[in-house]
This record gives C-alpha cells, structure tokens and sequence, in this order.
C-alpha cells in the first residue's frame, strides 16, 4: 500500500483532471452530453449524500427530493430576483441553498432523530410532500406557486458543476473518513454501544442528516440553474425514490457504489426517457430484490482507490514514507484526563439508589462504594438487579430514587456519553461490538470525547487531524497489546472469536480513559484457561490504568479470586457486603442462590449458574 | 362559525376520521406485530377502490345493489389476498434483516403497485360511481345532512366494536397480542406465527378495503396516488394515538380528521402542514403517543 500522502493526492489530482479533460472534450462537442453530464454531476451529489444518513448513519429519508427542492427554490429565488445578474453570485446562491435546506432538516431532524425507531422515514415523507404544497401556497410570493418559477438564469456549466460535484463527493469521503464518520458507523453498528462509547448519539444523528441535506440543497441548486425554470411538481415522491435507488443499487456505505449508481442510473434515465412509467416499475422492482437478494448492493461498503489500484499494478510506487519513524512520534495523543479524587471521599458512591419500572422496583436503596483503585464484585442471582444497577451507573436508565457521585460529582440525570466522558466506562453482558467495523475502529470510536480535531479539520485533512488520527492509532494499538491483540487490528469485529470480542469490549472500554471500569460478565463464555488469562489481565488493567472496577460476574472463581470486596444483590437490594470471606459464610447469600432449608451448607463456592 | 355549519362540519370531521380509523388500524396493528411501517398500506386502500370501479364498471352491466355489494366483497377479498401475498413475498424474508432493509422493500412494494395501477387504468383520476347511498337525511338552517357521512361512520364504529372484541376475546386474537409481545415465546408456546402474521395483514387489509369504498365515495374519484397522502396521514393518526395501540389508532384517526376538516373550513391550504405540524409537536411532546407506552431497549 503506498504510504505517501503526497503522492496518493498527486494521483488522484491527476486522474480527476484527466477525468475532467475527457468528459469537457466530449460535453464540447455534444448540448446532450452537456446536459447529461450535468445531471450526472447533481444525481451524484443527491446519492453521495443520501449514502451519508442512508448507508452511514443507517436511517431512512425518503425526502431527499425535498431538500433538493429547498435548495433549487432557495438559490434560483436569489440570482433571479435578488442578486446583479452576474455568474459570479452562483456560487454563493449554491450555498445559500445547501444552508437553507440544512435549516429545514436541523427543523425537522431535531423531533425526529431524538427517538428511537423509523420516525425519520415518515416525518421526512410527510416533510417531501408538504414542502411541495408549501412552495405553492405559503412561499408563492417568492417562487410564484403553481405556475412555476420562470427565468432562472442558467449558470450551470458543465465544468462549474464538475467542479462542485467533486468538491462535495470529496468533502462528504473526509466526513466519512474522520472520528465523526467513526462516530456516525458506530450509531448504525449499535447506538447504545456507541452512547457508552462517548458518542453524542443524538446529536450527531442531527448532525449527519443536515449535513446530507446540505448537499441536497447544493445539487437543488445545480439542478435550478441548468434548466432555468422550477415547478415544485418535479421534487415529488418519485425522485427521492430515484436517488435511494442509487444509494441501494450502489451499495449502502460506499460512496463509490452512490458515484457508479448515480451515473449509470442517470444514463438509464436519459435513454428511457419516454418510457417513465416502466422505469419506475423497474426500481420498484429493484428495490424488493435488492434487499432480499443483495441487500449490500453492487459495492457493499467497498470503496475504490485509485493509489490502491496504481500500487497494485506498479509494485514500485510501494514505498514506505521517508519519516516514518519521525510520523511514529509526531502524534497527538487521545486526552487521558486527570481525575482528581477528593479527599476522604470514594471513587463513586450511590446513595439510596432505586429504580422502578411501573410496577417493578427493580432497584432499591442500593448503596454501593468504590475506593480508588479497588476490584469490586458485584453478584447475585439472575434478576436480582445487577445489570440494572450498571444501566443507573452509566445513564442509560434514569433512576428514580437516590443519588450517583462519581468523585463527589452527582452524575444523575446526564446522558450516557457525558457519563462516559466524565469517567464511567462499561462492557455488555450480550456483546455489543460495532461488528463491521474492525478492531483498531471499534477501539477508535471510544476516543471520541478524547479526542478534539473538528469537522473543519477533517475536511481540510489539516495538520492536527493527522496528528490525531496517528495518535489515535498508536493508543489504540497499544490499549490492544494489553491483550496481546495488536495483530488483530485490522480484522473485521465479528470475525473475532467470542473470547476476544468480550476482550475487545474491555479494550473499547478502556480507550475511553476511564477512572470507573464496569465489567457486565467479562467472562461468561469464557473457559477455565481463558477465565484464569482474564483474572490477570484485570489485575494488570487496574494497575497500569488507575481504574476502579466494578465487575458483574457468575463465575465464583474468579469473583472470589480477584475482587477485594464483594456486594450481593438479591431482588434488587444489597443483601451483604465484605470480603470475598466473609460472602462465602454469609448465610443470608446462600439463602439467596441456594433457597433455604438447603442441606448444601459449603457456601456459594460451586454456584456458577 | 354558525352553529349549523359547526355541525355539518363535525359530521364530515368524523366521517374522514372514521376512514383515517380503519387505514390507522391496520397501520398499527401491521407494527405492533412485525415493527415495520407498511408503507404499502395506503396503497391497498387505492386497489381497493379501483377494485370495486373495475367491477361496477367493467364486470357488471348495471349498477345494482347485488352488484355493489359483489364489488365491495371482490374489493374485500381482492386487498386481504394482496395483503397476504405482499407479507409473504416480499417482508417474511427480511424478518431478520435490518429494519432499514424492511422499510426500503416496504417503500418498493408501494410504489410497485402504484405504478402498476397506473399502467393498467391511466394516470389520470376516474370518477367513482355511487356506491352507498347519499341521500339528504334532514336539514339544518337550510344545509343538508346527507346518509354517506353517516354510514360511514356506523359501519367503522361497528367494524372498531368488532375488531376490539375479535383481538381481546377470541383465540386467534390472543395469538395476535402474544405474538407482538414477543415472536419467538409465542413461537414456542405453540403459536404458528405466520398464519397469526397473515391474519394481522389481512385484517388490516380488510379495513383498508372498507375505508377505500368509504374514502373514494367521499372524493368522488380514484387515481393511482390517491393512496398515498391518507396513507401518511393514517399512519399519522396512528403515531399520534400511539403506534402498536388499536384505541390509539381510533383515537388517532378521530382527532386527525376532525383537525383536518375544521382547518380546512377555515384556511384550506395550510391542511396538510397542520397535520404535519401535529406529528412533529407529538414526537417532541409524547413520542409514545397518547394511548401507547414507552418501550424500553434491553441492555
């Protein structure tokens, strides 16, 4: 693989001018060519950037047309009423599009993408139909309703709409290819995971839409300036279906797919013009098959790369970068916050803490201490309330009694990625990994509130994004060579055998620079070698990261092997607390795992279920 | 307002909400057991309506009531045979599959049969032929209080009645709320699920096949995209009274129509973004819906 960021640029920059070159030959010489190529330009903008909420993010607008519409309306409005009759103002009324439709989706995003479920895809439907009745009604005295908006100036050139397309399919592969694009796959592998993670879930979910539409709106714009006339008709339910057919077709999660889909499918389109009716029957059609033949599309998650193709066929552009030593220390290292620890006061502490679910308590009057730097057990029988006991700890429930300090801070009421980047990381009990995603990415994800390079940054691929980005992986690799899986680092999640997934959870957990570990069941699944190998790796975890850790476990041996002390929980409430002696001769514990009346009087030793 | 028009417009509110009632029940009902929005929906109510035209049109001379009557059944038949079919065909294989793989097919079928009924019968809107009566009952202050409103409103009352006591008393109603509680325990306690998932899809496409006769009589025609806007308005209806809720449903679709058809007295261009508007204020407000309850992820 060539190395050389350079050289990589240099190749691409040569390959989109001669690109650029060939097709500007060919528009020359043809109106029809230069039409198509045109609409080529915008379709791939609307597919690219439908990818990014509909492949990345894993949601579904089936509105996109919509903001296309906004934007079209938006900067056609602008140069034929408002500004000097000059192609020199478009484009500043191109982005002025693009921001207006971002402001309709931020509108329309914020209630929807709050929630959980497909509310999305309906609101975004709705907000595809109405803003058509809009354009007529409401804004009629800008667009002129019904009858259209006539006299558009026709900026659109062939080699400005080139250029533009370029410039966003460039710039949404760098949102992609960031911590923010690692943050917005990570929603779409597992949102919960992600939250715990750091990630600001809602938010970014926000995010990512507008800046989808944004890009809507820039090809809105393209699209006003080639034709010269707008009727609010033409944005209907049917050209959404044709750019989620391009993201589909292509490949959800490859903007290479969205970029050959867009083409071909535009192609198609312009050869079969008069037989509208037929070719939306077909992607009817394609979209049923698609999705339950291949539902990962032509490409999958697959991009091209053109160094990678070149590096292939010439072997000798294989070449490491002069300094890669000096790269290796040129780094900006993830945040390891300093956390300070009150006097006299535990790591965390829960006072009278209850949680009630109708009418369930399934938490109640907990009250759980960790010293800095402890190993805590946390046990009892299934259903006694230990993993709900986490969810109060990490945010993901809302308690409803009681109090959460982590170092003498209250932590109730915040939002798991906030608790999270205040100092409490956790595992699952059911492994939630970001499964398409590989090792060394999945560990990356939890640099997230570590981690400050802005979207700016990525865009412009500046200096500091490198710097983290190469400190990023170093952390990472060496949080991974805890567990002597650095090896792994480029695999695929999911091919992980289950041990090492439950290991790189652990790793995930501890990128995010925790003073409070929260292990759910670390070592279910786990055989006795393996369980032995774990007991040790969290003994050296704790010391070499500082960590309190508060593990969930069934697995008596290694609870009563590793934890220093140990807190029952039976039907929600803490039974017993003290060292791992004086559990095992508890009789209230045995009562608890054993029922009473039991003859088996040798403690909780042998209770593994 | 006049206390006369009040009236008439409550009447006509209730008669376009008890048809956003009967596409909202099967909206929610198709939810509440496989979690997918059947995007699908609002076109049954479309074939439903070209259903009983092509019949009173094309198949039967003259417009009698045997022949109504056969028109509607076809339309019953026709949709639940549909319904079955587009469940098996093109959503069973995917009940595993991301939810966005669902919804995309969800979005194929859809537009598939809209284009379909567009190659067959034109994109053009046909008038619909009378098919319950519409009579003028009595007057009020001179404005006439006709039967079809009325109807209308019986027959989904009684039709709501009997879809309540078929899901809470019956054995195959019990199979139905088992399965949407959890698919694999009613799975393994003996429930075949399939058949329960087809029941579910062809009791909604029943209702939706009711309301087409209902809804096409009141705009007095049928066009391939008729389906469409109250089938997002339904599912609106739906998500306001809480989506996988049957009373929500109702309530839902009461509430809908009536909004749309006092603000339409007053500022008809503005209907659909008021509508709108309901959705987004009910998703910032009560995300459950009114009558739904929150749902917690297992972590």
């Amino acid at each position: 693989m060539v190395k050389r960021r350079g050289l990589s640029s240099l190749i691409n920059l040569i390959c989109i001018l001669l690109l650029f070159v060939v097709m500007r030959s060919a528009a020359v010489s043809s109106v029809s060519l230069n039409t198509l190529f045109i609409q080529i330009g915008y379709s791939i903008i609307m597919a690219t950037s439908l990818n990014l909420a509909c492949g990345y993010l894993g949601e579904l607008p089936l509105g996109h047309a919509g903001f296309m519409s906004v934007g079209a309306y938006t900067a056609a409005v602008l140069t034929t009423k408002f500004l000097p009759q000059s192609a020199a103002v478009y484009p500043f009324a191109l982005v002025c599009g693009g921001l207006m439709a971002a402001l309709f989706a931020f509108i329309i995003g914020v209630p929807a993408l709050r929630l959980k479920g497909d509310y999305l895809a309906i609101v975004t439907l709705g907000f595809g139909e109405i803003i058509r009745v809009l354009i007529n009604t409401v804004f009629a005295p800008l667009t002129d309703g019904g009858k259209g908006l006539f006299g558009i100036p026709t900026y659109a050139t062939f080699t400005d709409t080139f250029i533009v397309t370029v410039l966003c399919v460039a710039a949404l592969y760098m949102i992609v290819r960031s911590r923010h694009g690692r943050a917005t796959i990570a929603i779409r592998e597992n949102d919960i995971a992600a939250e715990s993670s750091g990630v600001h879930v809602a938010n970014y979910k926000v995010k990512m839409f507008v800046i989808s539409a944004f890009f809507a709106g820039i090809a809105g714009g393209i699209y006003a300036h080639q034709l010269g006339v707008l009727t609010a008709a033409k944005f209907d339910f049917n050209r959404s279906i044709d750019y989620l057919v391009m993201v589909v077709f292509g490949g959800m999660g490859s903007l290479t797919g969205s970029i050959f889909a867009g083409t071909a499918l535009t192609v198609v389109q312009y050869l079969m013009a008069s037989l509208v009716e037929y070719r939306q029957l077909a992607y009817a059609l394609l979209l049923i098959i698609m999705m339950i033949f291949r539902p990962k599309g032509i490409f999958g998650r697959w991009e091209f790369s053109m160094t990678r193709l070149l590096a292939r066929v010439f072997p000798a552009l294989n070449v490491e970068p002069k300094n890669a030593e000096a790269l290796q220390n040129d780094v900006i290292l993830p945040d390891t916050p300093q956390y300070e620890v009150p006097a006299n006061t535990p790591v965390l502490r829960t006072s009278h803490l209850g949680i009630r679910f109708g009418g369930l308590q399934a938490a109640d009057n907990v009250e759980i201490s960790l010293g800095a730097g402890e190993i805590v057990g946390l046990i009892g029988p299934n259903g006694a309330g230990k993993t709900t006991v986490f969810n109060m700890l990490t945010g993901v429930y809302q308690p409803t009694d009681g109090d959460i300090r982590l170092l003498g801070r209250s932590i109730v009421g915040m939002k798991p990625y906030a608790i999270t980047e205040a100092g409490i990381a956790r595992t699952f009990q059911n492994i939630r990994l970001f499964k398409s995603m590989t090792v060394i990415e999945n560990i990356e994800v939890a640099f997230q509130t570590r981690m400050h390079y802005t979207l700016v940054d990525s865009l412009l691929r500046t200096k500091r994004f490198r710097r983290a980005e190469r400190g990023a992986r170093k952390r990472a690799l060496e949080i991974l060579s805890v567990f002597g899986m650095e090896d792994l680092a480029d695999q695929s999640a999911d091919s992980l055998p289950y041990g090492m997934q439950r290991r790189l959870e652990i790793c995930r957990a501890l990128a995010a620079s925790p003073k409070v570990l929260l292990l759910d069941e670390p070592a279910a699944g786990m055989n006795p070698t393996e369980t032995h190998e774990l007991m040790e790796t969290i003994r050296v975890i704790r010391d070499r990261f500082g960590v309190t850790i508060l593990l969930i476990e069934h697995d008596m041996k290694l609870v009563m092997g590793i934890c220093e002390r140990i807190y029952v929980l039976n039907y929600g409430s803490v039974i017993a607390e003290g060292t791992p002696e004086q559990i095992r001769s508890n009789p209230e514990v045995i009562t608890a795992y054993l029922g009473k009346n039991n003859p088996v009087n040798d403690g909780v030793g042998g209770a593994t279920c | 307002m006049k206390p006369a028009t009040f009236l008439i417009t409550l009447i006509n509110g209730l008669q376009l909400g008890s048809v956003y009632a009967l596409i909202a029940l099967g909206y929610t009902m198709v939810y509440g057991i496989v979690k997918l929005i059947n995007f699908a929906h609002g076109d049954i109510l479309m074939v439903g309506s070209y259903v009983v035209l092509f019949m009173l049109t094309t198949v039967f001379a003259a417009q009698t009531l045997l022949a109504k009557v056969i028109a509607v059944a076809a339309a019953i038949v026709f949709c639940v045979m549909l319904g079955i079919v587009i469940d098996r065909v093109a959503y069973k294989p995917l009940r595993s599959a991301p939810r966005i793989s669902a919804l995309i097919t969800a979005i194929g079928v859809s537009l598939a049969l809209q284009i379909i009924a567009q190659l067959i019968f034109g994109s053009e809107q046909i008038k619909f032929p009378q098919v319950i009566l519409n009579e003028t009952l009595f007057k009020i202050d001179k404005k006439p209080v006709k039967s079809l409103p009325i109807i209308t409103c019986c027959v989904s009352v009684v039709l709501m009645i009997a879809l309540n006591l078929f899901v809470n008393k019956t054995k195959p109603g019990r199979a139905m709320r088992a399965v949407s509680e959890d698919m694999g325990a009613a799975r393994l306690m003996g429930i075949n699920v399939n058949n329960t998932i087809s029941l579910t899809f062809a009791i909604g496409c029943t209702l939706a096949a009711v309301g087409s006769v209902f809804y096409a009589q009141k705009v007095g025609y049928v066009k391939p995209l008729m389906g469409s806007l109250p089938g997002i308005k339904a599912f609106i209806a739906a998500v306001f009274g809480g989506i996988g809720s049957i009373p929500g449903a109702v309530l839902g679709g009461f509430v809908i129509g009536m909004l749309e058809t006092f603000v339409n007295y007053f500022a008809s261009q503005y209907v659909d973004a008021v509508v709108y508007g309901l959705l987004i204020v009910v998703l910032l407000v009560r995300p459950a819906g009114m009558l739904g309850k929150a749902v917690r992820e297992k972590v």
